[in-house]
């Protein structure tokens, strides 16, 4: 179990870092993230599907200049790890999913908000450093690589805490409250986060005035299902 | 003495490409990631810590482009150091206000080639793939992802550092039009084979979660359009496929 939450520690802080901080070959996405995540914590495929309900929800969410934007990476990864953990210990698997779906929001919230904290603390490193008289090249590296564990923290930080905090403890509770009959009320939610990232992605191109092009895609999704 | 960069010293300047956005603050913006990666230029070309001091104080300013267009920059810049080094400029006022130059351009085409093409784009496809075959589809995600990704940062590395103040006629957005087009075009029509294949993939877990998904996707259109909030149409979605499972609850 340690063993476990150790790997999905180490596992947070790369994502943190791989969102802005370091390389940016987005294995931070929820598509990835959230599939090593589960893998790491014993159920890859339910950590596939949170993957494939999060991974559009935050893509026009562009990290331009000094633009504000919410850690959706962070967030996903954490509710897969809720999802997880939450299904593992209450055996249900529609609230789980909804419920992890929901708190990936608020975590991306939180996410961002340390982000936007520690954007604000490297501001200020910056300044000690420009007055200092003995500035030198290895106090710039020293200054960005603090940068970099500072990112890494938040990641290690958020997503084990809250994997098991609400995965372990307060989710099952909270689902055991719940009578099973209400599942069946919760699983439009799942189809209701598929449909807005879907919307999302088609937005982004009908900027280009790409509509015709996305009624051709639909043509050859339906093409598809029929020959098949 | 010959004050030339090695070989050596732009990949080690490539590799802390990799890492320019380490420090991001909102004094400087990625200031500090590009000095930081334009250390090894002053460790090879300066020969006295005045010089050093005077390098880190003429780097550490405002720097804002597409992490991944950096490195366009960055190899220019390596250039114009070793010349003003080899030629001993009196001032190096220019590379300042070359660097302020190329932001804007730097930061337009990689925001539209990238955050606003390939990023989607690869991950429509990989969520294609994923209702398709499952798992395997997060490494089609990553190679798709990162073949352009390592191709701007590498070339432009190297583009930069060949061309030194000749990079800005390269760079533009004329030469990548096309590539923006096609990606826009492709990503439209891998948008819509995604909203098919996930409503499929909704009416196979149940037939409402289908009708849920499409209230979603147009809710969610509507609310873009208006310009609203991603969580406000969220909200709104989530209610409207609850409604959507109680009408079939009572009704089918």
């Amino acid at each position: 179990m340690w063993l476990e939450l150790l790997a999905l520690g180490l596992w947070s802080g790369v994502v943190s870092m791989d969102t802005t901080a370091v390389m940016q070959v987005m294995i931070s996405r929820p598509l990835v993230s959230c599939l090593i995540t589960g893998a790491i914590l014993g159920d890859y495929q339910l950590g596939l599907i949170i993957g494939i309900y999060l991974e559009l929800l935050w893509i026009n969410e562009l990290p331009i200049g000094a633009a504000k934007f919410l850690e959706g990476n962070v967030g996903a990864t954490a509710a897969a790890a809720i999802a997880v953990y939450s299904f593992q210990n209450s055996l249900r698997i529609v609230p789980s999913i909804v419920f992890s779906l929901l708190l990936a929001l608020a975590i991306s919230h939180l996410g961002g908000y340390l982000v936007k904290k520690m954007r604000y603390v490297n501001g200020d490193a910056f300044d000690k450093l420009l007055v200092d008289p003995n500035i030198s090249a290895a106090k710039v590296e020293k200054l960005h690589f603090k940068g970099i564990l500072y990112s890494f923290l938040i990641g290690i930080v958020i997503i084990p805490v809250f994997a098991v905090v609400l995965g372990w403890f307060a989710l099952p509770l909270l689902i055991s409250w719940l009578p099973v009959s209400v599942d069946q009320f919760l699983e439009p939610v799942n189809a209701a986060f598929l449909g807005v990232g879907s919307a999302i992605l088609m937005f982004m191109f009908t900027r280009h005035k790409q509509w015709w092009m996305i009624f051709i895609g639909f043509c050859a999704g339906l093409l598809y299902l029929l020959i098949k | 003495m010959n004050r030339r960069l090695k070989t050596v010293d732009l990949f080690k300047m490539l590799f802390r490409c990799f890492l320019i956005q380490g420090s991001w603050n909102f004094k400087v913006l990625i200031g500090t990631g590009f000095c930081f990666c334009a250390l090894p230029i002053t460790r090879r070309l300066s020969e006295t810590t005045e010089e050093q001091k005077e390098f880190l104080y003429e780097h550490l300013t405002f720097f804002n482009a597409h992490p991944y267009f950096a490195s366009w920059c960055l190899g220019a810049v390596a250039k114009l150091e070793e010349e003003a080094a080899a030629d001993n400029w009196e001032s190096k006022q220019i590379i300042s206000q070359f660097k302020k130059t190329l932001t804007g351009p730097l930061g337009s085409i990689g925001d539209r080639i990238f955050w606003n093409g390939v990023k989607p784009l690869a991950s429509g496809i990989g969520l294609i793939l994923a209702l398709l075959i499952g798992w395997y589809a997060f490494i089609v995600f990553l190679v798709l992802y990162n073949i352009p990704h390592f191709y701007f940062r590498i070339k432009g590395l190297f583009i930069g550092y060949k061309n030194g103040f000749d990079i800005v006629t390269i760079i533009s957005e004329k030469p990548y039009r096309r590539f923006i087009v096609f990606l826009s075009i492709l990503g439209a029509i891998v948008a819509g084979i995604y909203a098919v294949l996930a409503c499929k993939w909704s009416y196979d877990q149940n037939h409402y979660l289908a009708v849920a998904f499409a209230v979603s996707v147009l809710t969610t259109l509507v609310f873009l359009d208006l310009n609203k909030p991603v969580w406000m149409s969220l909200v709104f979605s989530v209610i409207f496929s609850i409604v959507v499972k109680i009408i079939f609850f009572f009704t089918v």
